[in-house]
């Protein structure tokens, strides 16, 4: 119960979600900067991909050789799957700046409505593994 | 905590945009001044807006004032030959401050103060979400 991925996963939702939070703020809180690129993350292909087990999860892999170690599959490193870049040249006003407002406003509802439904799940699911142990 | 984080970020740039909007003000104010401490009519300010930049430490981001430039535009002259400042040729220099563009940046710089203030609420759910995780 511990072991599976599913937190593993959880939390790099959670984090490449909260760094996608991080750069609509700093693309809202720069709408009025001359030449500022827009900042934009990417994390749900390389974490569907890693969730497929298509790529390997952490830089240096490390291998169960022995029946008694713990199959480094079970605890995968997803650090490092969340990719933050800048949307150079694009701007089409003529300050430089490449932010679109009404872009950036639904990434921000989109993105605070999915962090909170992560969260919930991470709670119900510790909710769950409580009630399993039998505290109330 | 990277959602908290993005409280800075937007309070950076709601106190540019107050700068903003307190320097539009200012020039709306002396939208007539023909008299300055400097001598001659009142010129247009700009508030220059610059990034952020993260620094090792992560720092948060967001926007920041550098300096309160003047516009250097030539000034609107006037014929008006009673007035107390006009020169010679009864010409009088007003100050190079366009009420209609003042207006607009202002609804620009307000609906980017309320954008903001969206992300601050934003982040605040985000992070009631997060603790939710802590409860029980």
């Amino acid at each position: 119960m511990f072991r599976d991925d599913l937190w593993v996963i959880q939390k790099a939702g959670a984090s490449g979600l909260a760094k996608r939070f991080r750069a609509v703020a700093d693309n809202l809180a720069n709408i009025n900067t001359p030449g500022y690129s827009r900042k934009e993350v990417f994390f749900e292909d390389r974490l569907r991909e890693a969730m497929d087990g298509k790529t390997s999860l952490s830089p240096a892999r490390v291998s169960a050789t022995e029946k008694r170690h713990i199959d480094p599959d079970h605890k995968p490193d997803l650090e490092g799957i969340v990719l933050e870049t800048r949307a150079e040249n694009e701007s089409c006003r003529i300050d430089g700046n490449s932010v679109d407002p009404e872009i950036e406003m639904a990434k921000l509802a989109r993105t605070r409505m999915a962090y909170n439904s992560v969260m919930k799940l991470m709670a119900k699911r510790a909710e769950m593994i409580k009630t399993s142990m039998g505290g109330r | 905590m990277k959602v908290f984080r993005a409280i800075d970020t937007a309070g950076s740039a709601l106190t540019a945009h107050r700068v903003l909007l307190d320097t539009i003000a200012e020039n709306l104010a002396n939208v007539n001044t023909t008299r300055t401490g400097e001598g001659g009519p009142y010129r247009r300010k700009i508030p220059v807006f610059s990034e952020i930049m993260k620094d090792a430490s992560g720092g948060s981001g967001g926007v920041s004032v550098m300096e309160i430039a003047q516009d250097d535009s030539p000034p609107r002259v006037v014929h008006e030959p009673g007035h107390p400042d006009a020169d010679e040729d009864g010409c009088v220099a007003y100050p190079n401050v366009s009420v209609v563009r003042e207006m607009a940046d202002m609804v620009a710089a307000s609906r980017a103060y309320e954008a903001n203030l969206e992300v601050v609420e934003s982040a605040r759910a985000m992070w009631d979400a997060a603790t939710e995780l802590l409860r029980g």
